[in-house]
Order: structure tokens, then C-alpha cells, then sequence
């Protein structure tokens, strides 16, 4: 199926890089990878740089695509010199608006069974807009960056990039969710382990984590880098 | 907190909350005590000392796999909400916990206190981690079972075991079923609830309701016992069941899934299409007791007098007779009871699946409703229906009515006969009948009494008992058994391949010395005069004089090897349909009942009409079983088959141990017109030279005369020495071999193939490679090492047929796979002979042998076997130094033994 969102945590999500694509059209197949197509096709200027960024990202060009809480990455020709990174940072929802959608999730039964069949339910999404929370990021909710020195932006890469996460929403809309900000195992069981206190706390020890692979060695009275890595470390706890 | 000794021992100081230890760590000069959060700054870099003690190295790498696990999620609320823990572990997780605790023991500490240590610290790194403690015991309440808050400050190892298995997850995978439920006041309004429950994979009988994984607790006394997750697995269920039956979509827009009260109309829809189409996805419904499954077409199939009461005298013999009757009635009944006209009235007028009947609530299919109203009614009493057809009704208990399969009951006398025709393998055995002149084993008595028993019927068998069980003794004494209740009539004829008439002919005689056997075979046969006793015949005269023998007045025809009848187009087959007879008798060693055709055109022959023409038989039974469709379909045809068919194998539990370890039968097979041309011109020249020779040359003149008419009997192309020469029909031990080898490897039984003569044995190999038989050939010039390869191919089953042609000298040679042993041509020397035997019959043989030898009727053959037979101990003394004795005959002597006997029938040419 290749829809299923990844390992425990769900997060990040990483996509091997796609062979050339070939066939008349790539066009997204689900109403909401359209609508996740609107969203940044109307803030583009220049028309045809959407001509060429669809034809960039069916080229194979563009690298493995990884996907985590409210951000995804590729890498345009990866290995080559002139390879960049490009980056669409989408915003996320905030836990109010994640209890909204999870009450709307939890009001029928069979809207986790349509997710977990990789149906995202239009009515699913249309309550959650009547209680005010937008499950589809609109223009504004896109930021994007990139290496290259295009004056334009969105640029192309960020644009190729763009066309693969609506292929990637199609195929799973917990893609899309995630892009928003909780993992599948969260919007199943929000009130898991995973999730909420535990959560946090997790995010706080993979930076401490990180922190301690560049610990310092010493342990005199005077080190400065021994006494600024304890306060960075126990400001985490 | 900048310095902080690393150098001495540091300690873990446990506290409840976790939160709440305390690391203390020792220097020369001073200790230090850190909470926590003050310590695990410290031993997230404590590492990266190259000389820190041991006891901070452990807490230091147990603090890094903390942060780790509590990185991967790895943390849950303890069970009285008041601290957090790390787990629920999985396995490859806590072999870190160990290999850490095995590896950064150390003087002071022994591996089991440093996994405690490790433990706790986890524990403590993990609830210092999430920001607010859990939530606080309420005041006043008892924490339930934490073994946490015992007395005792830190649980012991073996608690935290104990606890550690409480905390396996919960299952989250679940599989779907439906519970009906049907209070009165729904039924009242003719209609009933469905309830979705879910199921633990697995374990079957771990299944709550669906509406609890939303409405309760998982955990504790009374929880549901499955994670928060199952919710994801029972929707992702429910959808998929929503999707074979789409009633249940409604339940998918429900927060909880509790339960769907069904119209009528949807009741009925669950009974025609959802019950079938969510059983093909595996969804089960459990219906309450009682609701379902009473009311039951009720179809009788009884015997009739032709005036239309029900015959109720027991009638046997004649039943299926073609003056008998019989009638189907059709009803619904509800248990046993019919249903009267006024409540199958009722019960087509009503407009829901839920009915009252007798004061019972019911939940009627549809389809069963509908045969209730009056068209289908005006079917429903007494059509008539062929005895044949009543027979197939009383043993499936089913009936083709309209194209449709019918459940039906036999009726009282209906109901007899079949019990008598199934319970004929298993009755108590009949006596022994008079004129026998053998002591049957069990298993003949009870596989002649089941003969008896249905022949008596007026039935049809076939026995398809393993070769060497005696299928002949078990005929003769049915033949005598018959006369002795004079329920016979006319003389029994045998259809059997021409090998085998030697066969059938001297056990008749052995076994029932009283009785007339009259070969109808060969140029002068003729049918004037019969008595009451036995006619043999071949398929092939059969074939040709099927007219004159059908005009016999036949007791009991018997088709001897009637796979020769399982092409039921070819003439052989339809001709001996024509052969009428009170009844008919088949008999195989080969497992017929492998193949439905020619099952089918052999019962269809003892019995006709029993399993329907044979295109009916194609449609009805043959196509369902081989797709495997359907296995009811496949039950009811071995229920149908299974009381014609008796088979035993040697192996049997019940048989093996009446079998004599071995048993020796002489084949006794005619001489083609070709043998005998050159058998008796062999004997004239040889003879006239011998009677004139003198001594010295007249011992080689002897010794060359057997030999060639040893030859001959064996095949011509032994005797011509031709070694392409034609080999199929000229020589009936050919035939007869093929006949044993065709039944043995049917059986997958293994044989030794003895011949004294290298050139008969090659002869054999030629044969049997071209009809495919893999063999194996060893004689005397096979080296030793060859030898011992051949042995151990054959014992390990690579071939089924072992040629030897060597003297008794093969010596060492196990042959115990071998379960038949045939000696192509004599030895005349018994010791020899034995020993050749006892390849196979020796330590380690734990089935049975059967030793086959072949004998040519009338010849030097079968006069110095009738020798070794009726005088072994003359024999033995004769021939002890083999055929060297023989020369030393007389020539009277000698022209007696090797004339060939006058009035030998020979087997046509070709």
C-alpha cells in the first residue's frame, strides 16, 4: 500500500527518491492533494515555472524526500555538485486546534478506519473547518526555503518538491497531518504515550541527547564549557 | 555545581517519586548530594572521563540509554498515576538493560544489584523528564496494587520483574464478529439487534464488545484488556465488514459503535446476502440459541405399495427390485414435527424473517419462507421416485428436487434398509458356509458377510481389498453362502484377466473341492450342461461371446481386476453390462476410489443407476469434489460410495496382525500356441537323441533339454535367443507379471524379481523400462561395491522393482523394503529358493511378504512344484543337489516329467 506512516513514532517520514516519472499526467488523484496543490500553485507568479517545476519533479532528480512534524526536505540532485537543499515548512496546528480535529476524528467511528485505508473523509475535514480548524494548510501556512540563489521563491526545487508531497498526501493523508504536526500514532491515540507530556518530555531527550555527543571532558572548578553545558542540560529538565 | 568529584563511588540514592532521588557522589575531600536534575547534567557527561569510577560509570551509561529510551517514547504512567516509568520494554531494549548491567559491574557490585540500579535510574531519568509529575494520588484514595508504595522504599528485583510483565503491552489488533440480539419486545416487531464485538488475534475468547474500547478502561479489574489502539483495528474492521454487508455502514457514523437495531427489510437482506458475504471476509454472527436453525425442511423418501400406503413390513430382498416404489413428500418442520397446512400458511404470509411458531420466536430465512407458498407447495406430496434414486436420498440424505438439493429423511422402512447397508461392513460376521474347505481369517468372514449382506439387498460391491488378503476365498464363500439360504439361483460367473484363470480354478478347487469349475476359454469352450458352480472366463472372450453368456440365467457375475472395466465406453465395459445376473461382484487391488471416473464406471456397473449417468455424475459429483469447492459435497459422495466399497490394506491396524508373516501362493499361467509348438518339438528332438546317447553325453543331453523348455515356459525370446524380439503377448507370465506389478506398485509396494537366467532378467528390464517401471538389475558379475549402492538405492525407495538373477550366494543382502517377492522361473531346489526369499522376509521386515511363483501350467514346471509340494522331504532328497539329480532320471522317468500334460489350454496367439 505504501501508505502506512512509518515506524513507532511515525516521525520523520522518509520517501525513497523516485525514478523518472513517465506517463501523461501526474496530476493529483484526491481532492485533498488538489487542494494542497492550490495552496502554493496561486502564490507562483510566473506560470510557467509551474510548466517547468511539474516537469522537475517527475524528472527523478529530486532525492529522497523526508517528511517530519511540520516540515519536509529533499535534496535536488543529490550527490552533485550543485546539489541543494530545498524546504517547505508548513504551519502547524496548535494543540487547540489538534483537540478541535480529534473530536471531530473521534465523532464517527469510521473516519480512523477511512485514514487508516488512506481516505482522508471530506466531511471529516468540512466539520473540523466549521469548528475553525483548516486540516489543509492554505498560502500562508507554506514557508519555504532553499540553497540555490533563484530570486524567485517558491523556486523550482522547492516547487518539484511541492508536486512530490502531493503525490505523497495522495498515496496517505496522515503525510498531510503530519506536515500539520502530529504523527499517525498520535491522531489515533491522542491520548497515548506518545503524545502530549511523554512527547515533550521525548523531544527534550533527544536534545539532551544531541548535546551530550559534544560533551565536554573536563571537570575542574574553572572549565567554562563544563559549567555552560550543565545549565544548558538542566535548563532541559 | 561545577565541581563534582567523578573519581570516588557515587551512589543512587531511591526515593518515591523517582523524581525525587538523589545521586550522591564521593571525592577525597568531600561528597556531594545532587537531586536529579542537578545530577544528570553531570552524568550526561561523566563519560567522557577517562577516570571516573566505576559505580559513576554505570550510573553515567545507565543515565544515556534513560535519555534514550525516554527519547524513543519509551515512558507510560505508572499504574496509580502518581510517577512515570520507563516501558513498556521491548525485548531488544531490555537485553541492553542487562548486557549495560554485565558490563559496567564492577568489584563493588554484582550484575543483579547493577541491573536493580540500572532500573531504578531509568525510572528516576524518566519521571525527572516530563515536566509536571503525574497526576497526584487523590487524597483518601488507596493506591491499588502499585507495588511501588509497599513498605519497603524500592520494590524488590523480582517485583520489578513481576511488574515489568504486568506492563506488556496491551493487544491493539483485533478481529470483528456480530452477536444477535433478539429481547421480545424487538422481536414483537418482527425485527432484532446486532451487536459488533471484537476479538483478541489469537485468542478467540478474549472478545468484549466494541462500544467498550470507546466507553471503558483497558486496564485493571474489569477493564477490557485491550490498548487504547484497538480502536483503530475494530474501526478498520468494522469498515471492511461495512463494505461486505452495507448495513453496518451506519455504525461507522456513529461515535461509538454500539449497535444497530435492523428494519425487517434489512433483516431479510442480512439473511439472503450479509450472512454469506461477511462470512466470506471471515466476520462471524452468533445467532442466540433457539432463534435459528429449528425450522428445517423436512423431505421424506419412503417405500409405497403400489395402492399408495406406506409398505411397513420389512421387505427385503426384491426392495429394489423393478416392481418397487417409492414416493418423496416435502414439508418444513420445525424440529421434528411438520409444519400443519395452517402454519405453513402463516408462515408464507408473513412480511418479516421473524415469526411466531408454536410459541417460539424464529428467524426464517427468506428463501425457506418462500418454498412455503403455495407454488412451490403443489410439489409437495408423494411424487414417485426411482428405487435407485430413494437409495442416493437414504445414504446423502439429499435429493435433486427441480434442480435444487434437497435435505431429506428416509422414511421407517427406508431408513432399515439403509441402516443395514451401511452397518454391513461391521455386523457380527456370518459362520463359515458349509462346503468350505478353509478357515477364513476375520477379516474374510467380515468382508464375506458384507458381501453377502449386500448382494442380499439386491445390491451391488466392490472389494477392493489389497492384493494377497484372499479377495477369491471371500467370493467362494459367498458363492456357497448363497446356496446354502437358497438364495441363489444359476451358476457364478468370473470375468478375469487370462493369467489369472490358472489362479481362480485351483483355489476354487482347494477351497471348495464340491463345486463345478468350467473354464469358458480357448477354441473348444462351450456353455451346455452348466451346474450350480463356478464359469471362468477372460475379458477378451467375454468381449467376443457376451450373447451366449448372457443367456445364462447368472447368479452372481464376479469382474475379477475390474480396472479392466474403468473405461466404461470401451466394448469390454459396455459388454459385460450386458451380462445380466441377480447381482454383481467387483474386485481390485488397486485404489479405484482415486479416481472418480473410473470409480464411477465400476460401482456404476455392481450397482447401476446409483451415481447417476455418467454426465449427471460429472455435473452432480465429479466437478464439485475436484474443485474442492464445496466439501459437504465431497462428504456426501464418500457417505454415497462408501458402503459399495470395501477395502482393507495389509497395513491395516486390524489385518496386519491375522497375516502370516509370509505367504507363498503358485500363479499357475497357461502356455501360448507358440510355447507350446516349440515346447513340445523341444521335447521330441531332445528325447529321441537322449534315449540313443550314452551316459556321459546323455547327462549334458539332459541338462540342455531342461534348461531349454526352462526357457520356454519363461518366454520364446528367452529360448530364440532374440534380443530385440517382441515380448508383449507371447508369454502369459509376462501377462500375469504385468497384472502383480500393475497392483503392487498401486499400492506402493516394493518387489524382488527373481530369474535364474541373466538373459530372462535382461529380458524383464527391457520390458519393464519400456512401460516406464524404474527397476533396479543385480547379478552375479555386479561388482561388490555396485552391489551395496543398488541395496541401498532400493531400500531407500528410488525404484519399486529389484531384478536379481544370482545364485542363493547374494549373501548380505537386506532387502527388507520389498513387500513381494515373485520367482519368474523355478529354482527346483527349495533351500535355494528360501534362501532367495529371505532377502526380503528376514530381521527387519515388518510387513508381511507375499512370494509369487510363477508356474506354467501342465509343464516340467508345474509337475516338479506338484513334486516339491506333495512330497517336500522326497523332494528334498531328489533335488537337494539340484537338477544335476534329474539326470540321473530313467528316460521313462524323464519323459514323464517333461511331457507336456494333454488337454493344456493354451491361450490364443497374440
Amino acid at each position: 500500500m505504501g501508505r502506512r506512516a512509518g515506524g513507532p513514532s511515525g516521525d520523520p517520514l522518509v520517501f525513497p527518491r523516485r525514478g523518472r516519472v513517465r506517463g501523461p499526467s501526474a496530476r493529483s488523484s484526491t481532492w485533498w492533494g488538489r487542494a494542497w496543490v492550490r495552496s502554493f500553485e496561486e502564490t507562483v507568479l510566473e506560470p510557467r515555472d509551474l510548466v517547468t517545476a511539474r516537469a522537475l519533479a517527475r524528472s527523478g532528480r529530486l532525492g529522497a524526500v523526508m517528511v517530519i512534524s511540520g516540515m519536509a526536505s529533499a535534496v535536488m540532485d543529490p550527490g552533485s555538485p550543485t546539489a541543494v537543499i530545498a524546504q517547505v515548512r508548513v504551519r502547524r496546528l496548535d494543540d487547540a486546534e489538534w483537540a478541535t480535529f480529534n473530536a471531530e476524528v473521534a465523532r464517527e467511528t469510521g473516519h480512523l478506519a477511512a485514514l487508516e485505508s488512506g481516505d482522508l473523509p471530506a466531511e471529516l475535514v468540512e466539520h473540523a473547518d466549521e469548528a475553525g480548524v483548516e486540516v489543509v494548510p492554505g498560502p500562508g501556512d507554506l514557508d519555504t526555503a532553499c540553497e540555490c540563489d533563484s530570486w524567485a521563491q517558491p523556486c523550482l526545487h522547492v516547487l518539484a518538491l511541492l508536486y512530490q508531497l502531493a503525490w505523497l498526501v495522495d498515496d496517505d493523508p496522515y503525510v498531510l497531518l503530519l506536515l500539520r504536526g502530529r504523527t499517525r500514532e498520535q491522531i489515533q491515540d491522542p491520548a497515548g504515550s506518545a503524545s502530549g507530556e511523554a512527547g515533550e518530555a521525548a523531544a527534550r531527550a533527544a536534545t539532551i541527547l544531541a548535546l551530550a555527543e559534544d560533551a565536554p571532558a573536563g571537570y575542574g572548578l574553572a572549565d567554562t564549557a563544563v559549567a555552560a553545558y550543565d545549565e544548558e542540560v538542566s535548563r532541559l529538565l | 555545581m561545577s565541581f563534582v568529584p567523578l573519581q570516588g563511588p557515587a551512589t543512587l540514592l531511591r526515593a518515591d517519586p523517582p523524581r525525587d532521588s538523589e545521586v550522591e557522589f564521593t571525592g577525597p575531600q568531600r561528597v556531594v548530594r545532587l537531586p536529579m536534575r542537578g545530577a544528570i547534567p553531570v552524568l550526561t557527561r561523566a563519560l567522557r572521563a577517562d577516570d571516573a569510577h566505576a559505580s559513576v560509570t554505570l550510573l553515567s551509561a545507565a543515565t544515556m540509554l534513560a535519555m534514550k529510551l525516554v527519547a524513543a517514547g519509551r515512558l507510560h504512567r505508572s499504574e496509580d498515576d502518581a510517577a512515570w516509568r520507563v516501558g513498556p520494554l521491548p525485548v531488544e531494549d531490555d537485553d541492553r538493560i542487562r548486557s549495560l548491567a554485565s558490563a559496567r559491574a564492577h568489584d563493588d557490585v554484582e550484575p543483579d544489584e547493577a541491573e536493580e540500579v540500572i532500573r531504578c535510574l531509568l525510572d528516576a531519568v524518566a519521571d525527572t523528564m516530563t515536566r509536571q509529575p503525574a497526576r497526584a494520588v487523590p487524597s483518601g484514595s488507596v493506591p491499588s496494587t502499585s507495588p511501588t508504595l509497599g513498605s519497603s522504599p524500592r520494590p524488590s528485583l523480582a517485583d520489578r520483574l513481576a511488574e515489568r510483565a504486568s506492563d506488556e503491552p496491551l493487544p491493539a489488533e483485533v478481529y470483528l464478529s456480530l452477536r444477535i440480539e433478539a429481547p421480545d419486545e424487538l422481536l414483537a416487531s418482527g425485527t432484532l439487534s446486532v451487536v459488533p464485538q471484537v476479538h483478541e488475534l489469537d485468542v478467540a475468547t478474549h472478545v468484549v464488545d466494541a462500544a467498550d474500547l470507546w466507553l471503558a478502561e483497558g486496564t485493571g479489574t474489569g477493564g477490557h484488556g485491550f490498548s487504547r489502539k484497538a480502536r483503530v483495528s475494530a474501526s478498520v474492521a468494522l469498515r471492511g465488514a461495512a463494505g461486505a454487508w452495507p448495513v453496518l455502514d451506519r455504525l461507522l457514523h456513529r461515535q461509538v459503535p454500539d449497535r444497530l437495531v435492523l428494519s425487517a427489510d434489512e433483516l431479510a437482506d442480512l439473511l439472503e446476502h450479509g450472512l454469506e458475504a461477511l462470512a466470506a471476509i471471515g466476520v462471524e454472527v452468533y445467532w442466540p440459541r433457539g432463534l435459528r436453525q429449528e425450522l428445517v425442511p423436512h423431505a421424506r423418501v419412503e417405500a409405497r405399495t403400489p395402492g399408495g400406503a406406506v409398505r411397513d413390513e420389512a421387505l427385503m430382498t426384491g426392495l429394489f427390485g423393478p416392481d418397487a416404489l417409492f414416493s418423496f413428500d416435502w414439508k418444513l418442520a420445525l424440529g421434528n414435527e411438520p409444519l400443519t397446512d395452517q402454519e405453513m400458511a402463516e408462515l408464507a404470509a408473513a412480511t418479516s424473517p421473524v415469526i411466531k411458531l408454536r410459541n417460539n420466536w424464529l428467524v426464517i430465512d427468506p428463501a425457506v419462507a418462500r418454498k412455503a407458498r403455495p407454488a412451490v407447495g403443489k410439489h409437495r406430496d408423494g411424487r414417485p421416485v426411482t428405487p435407485v434414486v430413494a437409495l442416493r436420498a437414504a445414504l446423502t440424505g439429499t435429493l435433486e428436487v427441480d434442480g435444487a438439493t434437497v435435505e431429506v429423511h428416509p422414511g421407517a422402512t427406508l431408513e432399515k434398509v439403509r441402516e443395514r447397508i451401511v452397518d454391513a461392513a461391521t455386523v457380527s460376521p456370518l459362520d463359515a458356509p458349509a462346503g468350505l474347505e478353509a478357515t477364513l481369517r476375520d477379516y474374510q468372514r467380515q468382508g464375506f458377510t458384507w458381501l453377502a449382506e449386500l448382494t442380499g439387498i439386491g445390491l451391488g460391491a466392490c472389494l477392493a481389498d489389497d492384493m494377497g488378503l484372499g479377495k477369491t476365498i471371500q467370493v467362494i464363500a459367498l458363492h456357497l453362502h448363497r446356496r446354502a439360504r437358497s438364495l441363489a439361483a444359476g451358476p457364478t460367473l468370473v470375468v478375469c484377466p487370462a493369467s489369472l484363470l490358472g489362479n481362480w480354478e485351483r483355489e476354487i478347487r482347494r477351497f471348495a473341492p464340491g463345486l463345478g469349475v468350467r473354464r469358458f476359454h480357448g477354441g473348444d469352450r462351450d456353455l451346455a450342461d452348466l451346474e450350480d458352480g463356478f464359469v471362468l472366463t477372460t475379458y477378451g472372450t467375454m468381449r467376443v461371446d457376451h450373447a451366449l453368456l448372457g443367456t445364462v440365467p447368472w447368479d452372481l457375475v464376479v469382474a475379477d481386476e475390474a480396472q479392466h472395466i474403468k473405461n466404461a465406453t470401451s466394448s469390454t465395459a459396455r459388454n459385460l453390462r450386458l451380462i445380466g445376473s441377480r447381482c454383481r461382484v467387483a474386485l481390485t487391488g488397486t485404489p479405484v476410489e482415486n479416481n472418480l471416473t473410473e470409480l464411477w464406471a465400476i460401482l456404476d456397473w455392481t450397482t447401476p443407476g446409483l451415481l447417476g449417468s455418467r454426465n449427471a455424475f460429472r455435473k452432480v459429483w465429479a466437478a464439485p469434489i475436484e474443485s474442492g469447492a464445496d466439501p459437504a459435497v465431497a462428504r456426501r459422495f464418500a457417505q454415497l460410495v462408501e458402503p459399495f466399497l470395501l477395502r482393507r490394506r495389509k497395513s491395516d491396524p486390524g489385518i496386519a496382525p491375522e497375516l502370516p508373516p509370509k505367504t507363498e501362493t503358485d500363479q499357475v499361467v497357461g502356455l501360448t500356441q507358440e510355447q507350446v509348438v516349440l515346447y513340445e518339438a523341444l521335447v521330441r528332438e531332445s528325447m529321441e537323441r537322449i534315449e540313443s546317447a550314452d551316459q556321459d553325453a546323455r547327462r549334458g543331453l539332459v541338462l540342455a533339454l531342461l534348461t531349454g523348455l526352462k526357457q520356454i515356459c519363461n518366454h520364446p525370446v528367452h529360448y530364440l535367443r532374440q534380443p530385440h524380439g517382441r515380448i508383449k503377448g507371447r508369454s502369459e507370465k509376462i501377462d500375469l507379471l504385468d497384472e502383480l506389478l500393475g497392483t503392487i506398485l498401486a499400492e506402493g509396494g516394493s518387489v524382488l524379481l527373481f530369474t535364474q537366467y541373466v538373459a530372462m532378467a535382461k529380458l524383464l528390464e527391457r520390458h519393464l523400462a519400456a512401460a516406464g517401471v524404474p527397476t533396479l538389475f543385480l547379478h552375479g558379475g555386479t561388482p561388490v561395491r555396485q552391489r551395496e549402492q543398488m541395496v541401498e538405492a532400493f531400500q531407500g525407495g528410488e525404484a519399486p522393482v529389484f531384478l536379481l538373477s544370482l545364485k542363493a550366494g547374494g549373501t548380505g543382502l537386506n532387502l527388507t523394503r520389498a513387500d513381494h517377492v515373485i520367482h519368474v522361473d523355478r529354482w527346483w531346489n527349495p533351500a535355494v529358493e528360501d534362501q532367495a526369499t529371505d532377502r526380503a522376509y528376514r530381521i527387519g521386515q515388518t510387513r508381511p511378504v507375499q512370494v509369487h511363483r510363477l508356474v506354467t501350467e501342465g509343464t516340467i514346471e508345474q509337475k516338479i512344484a506338484d513334486l516339491l509340494t506333495r512330497k517336500r522331504g522326497l523332494a528334498d532328497a531328489v533335488l537337494g543337489s539340484g537338477e544335476v539329480a534329474l539326470t540321473e532320471l530313467t528316460d521313462e522317468e524323464l519323459r514323464d516329467l517333461v511331457v507336456l500334460r494333454p488337454g493344456v489350454r493354451r491361450t490364443p496367439h497374440g
